[in-house]
């Protein structure tokens, strides 16, 4: 276990494509409970930091810890196995099968028996609010719905942190205020959670840590009271209506 | 996938009993024995192209190399037996695993590849074994037969030698490997294996970062396909007690197994044995009825059925019934509620 009790250490992070530098030293560390958002520009280097928790691709130097146990190593099913499950920013349903089939393939992770997958994924599924469609194909699902079910699918995996890239992009205002709703549930049952938004409302309502990445550097970690006032947060990525706010 | 229904799957397995009953007593009642070939041929493509969606179907992996897997199997158990006396029972258990190695070694380093070049990596491993084969007449003392082929002694009627005058034993010898086939490959679909190798077929990245292992499952479908596909060999190595590399391990030969498959409906467990009842009697049909009057006409023929299916029927002819089935069956239902409701009012 970790020496300083953190869920999720990451260590002077770097990764490098073709001579750009995408994610430069990044240091960020999360406690197990919280709601912890990361924001910035687009191409900041956010996914990228996803890809290397949830073991897409290697970091070219620094660790990641979860759980004081390095995992820079490891492929992505290997970090999920841990208790690490992500959402990708453009959903990656299983289209040809039902909401309830994708949510499945997540739910035998921690089960071998077919009954209890399929009742473990029921339960997530009502839980997203997807219970009416249980048995209705991926791809034919509305842009909203997809999004429900990337998080039903990872939330079946019974994770310990939840990485959340973008959740919110493409839906309506109802629609968010119901997915904040159900990630502030989710967070309530123990999941910590790692959310990457450029929706500025839902950061401010969930959590009490926020983070700004700008050309991979890390150029803010306080709380989002602080950032919003921030004047390189301002000049780098919210812009001039919230110097004011 | 199923999902619906789940709770009585009763009513399919009686279904499937009674056909299995229904097919047991067909060499009972039909004693040409030209006929029990063509069924024989039927029920064989049905178990092979029934071992290829296990890994085609189900896992995305499209092979054209499965003619590879017939082949060694049918060299396996042929070679223990000339040289070694080895029943070919034995024999046709070594050589699902020598196939099960072969495809371990040829399946690991490709399964980096996707779709087509997949398909074209284990076409090549069909040409290469075939080449090898028909260059060699002896690997050390073994003797190997190059292009002639090995020809197994007729014994007469005998279990141990897996050799039968009557082609009867042959047909509920291969309607029990269909049987036993399907319904490995119909357990391993309803399983957890199952639904991972349909989010390995679906999106690779999505399903390691549910906690797939995509290499291990990969491998798993594409190992037991290869086992069956063996069997399968060996046992036309003893129908036909001859093997040689032009047919056993041909390119035409793997194709064949993915048309019928297609053909049926790929990924469904029933899909496969309806396309090789459809086309394997279609092309003895066409081939003893117009073969040898005009040049190649029943091939032509045989080519055009093939475009109209694909063209009308792209999910396959399995799909295509359930749909037409379902429809009667709700039509039939309400036009029983509604003269019902009628009758009682």
């Amino acid at each position: 276990m970790g020496s300083d009790g953190f869920m999720l250490e990451l260590d002077s992070l770097s990764k490098e494509f073709g001579g750009l530098l995408a994610v430069s030293r990044v240091r960020l560390t999360l406690n197990k409970g919280e709601i912890f958002s990361l924001i910035g520009p687009n191409g900041a280097g956010k996914t990228t930091l996803f890809n290397m928790i949830a073991g897409v691709f290697p970091p070219d130097s620094g660790k990641i810890l979860f759980n004081g146990r390095r995992i820079d190593a490891l492929k992505p099913n290997q970090v999920c196995k841990l208790g690490i499950a992500r959402t990708f920013q453009i959903v990656r349903p299983f289209a040809e099968a039902t909401v309830l089939e994708n949510v499945m393939v997540g739910a035998f992770l921690r089960t071998s028996s077919v009954n209890e997958a399929r009742r473990l994924s029921r339960e997530t599924i009502d839980f997203l609010g997807l219970g009416s469609k249980m048995h209705e194909h991926a791809h034919g699902l509305p842009i909203g719905d997809r999004k429900r079910l990337e998080v039903a699918r990872g939330l079946a995996t019974k994770p310990e942190l939840l990485l959340l890239d973008e959740p919110m992009g493409g839906l309506t205002p109802t629609e968010r205020e119901e997915l904040i709703d159900i990630i502030r549930k989710i967070n309530e049952q123990g999941v910590t959670i790692f959310l990457i938004e450029h929706v500025m409302e839902a950061v401010m309502k969930l959590s009490k840590k926020v983070a700004v990445l700008n050309y991979g550097r890390l150029i803010f970690d306080g709380t989002p009271d602080e950032a919003v006032k921030d004047q390189d947060v301002i000049a780098a990525y919210l812009g001039e209506e919230y110097s004011v706010a | 996938m199923n999902g619906k229904n789940n709770s009585k799957p009763l009513g399919p397995i009686l279904v499937l009993v009674f056909l299995c009953i229904l097919f047991a007593v067909v060499p009972l009642l039909i004693k040409d024995q030209y006929i029990l070939q063509v069924t024989i041929m039927a029920l064989l493509f049905a178990y092979w192209a029934v071992s290829w969606n296990i890994t085609c179907g189900f896992a995305g992996l499209f092979s054209l190399g499965h003619a590879a897997f017939i082949g060694l199997g049918a060299y396996v158990s042929t070679i223990l037996f000339l040289e070694y006396a080895v029943t070919p029972w034995i024999g046709m258990l070594i050589g699902g695993l020598v196939s099960v190695v072969a495809a371990i070694i040829i399946g690991y380093p490709c399964f980096k590849l996707r779709g087509v070049y997949f398909a074209i990596s284990t076409l090549a491993f069909v040409s290469v074994l075939q080449m090898l084969i028909t260059g060699t007449r002896h690997l050390g003392p073994i003797d190997l037969g190059a292009g002639e082929g090995l020809l197994i002694p007729v014994a007469g009627h005998s279990w141990a030698k897996f050799q039968f005058v009557d082609k009867s034993y042959y047909y509920w010898i291969i309607l029990a490997m269909l049987v036993g086939g399907t319904a490995l490959a119909f357990s391993l679909k309803m399983s957890k294996i199952g639904y991972y190798l349909m989010a390995i077929k679906f999106d690779q990245e999505a399903a390691d970062s549910l906690g797939v292992n995509v290499v291990k499952y990969k491998l798993l479908s594409w190992c037991i396909s290869a086992f069956l596909t063996a069997m399968g060999g060996s046992f036309y190595a003893q129908l036909l007690l001859y093997v040689a590399p032009d047919r056993l391990l041909s390119i035409p030969l793997s194709i064949e197994l993915v048309i019928i498959a297609l053909v049926g409906g790929i990924g469904s467990v029933a899909g496969p044995i309806i396309g090789a009842f459809l086309l394997i009697p279609l092309g003895e049909i066409l081939r003893t009825e117009l073969g040898g009057q005009f040049a190649q006409v029943e091939a032509m023929i045989y080519g055009s059925i093939l475009i109209l299916i694909i063209l009308f029927l792209p999910g396959g002819i399995k799909r295509e019934l359930e749909e037409r089935i379902t429809d009667t069956v709700r039509w039939v239902v309400s036009a029983y509620k509604s003269s019902y409701g009628r009758e009682k009012s």
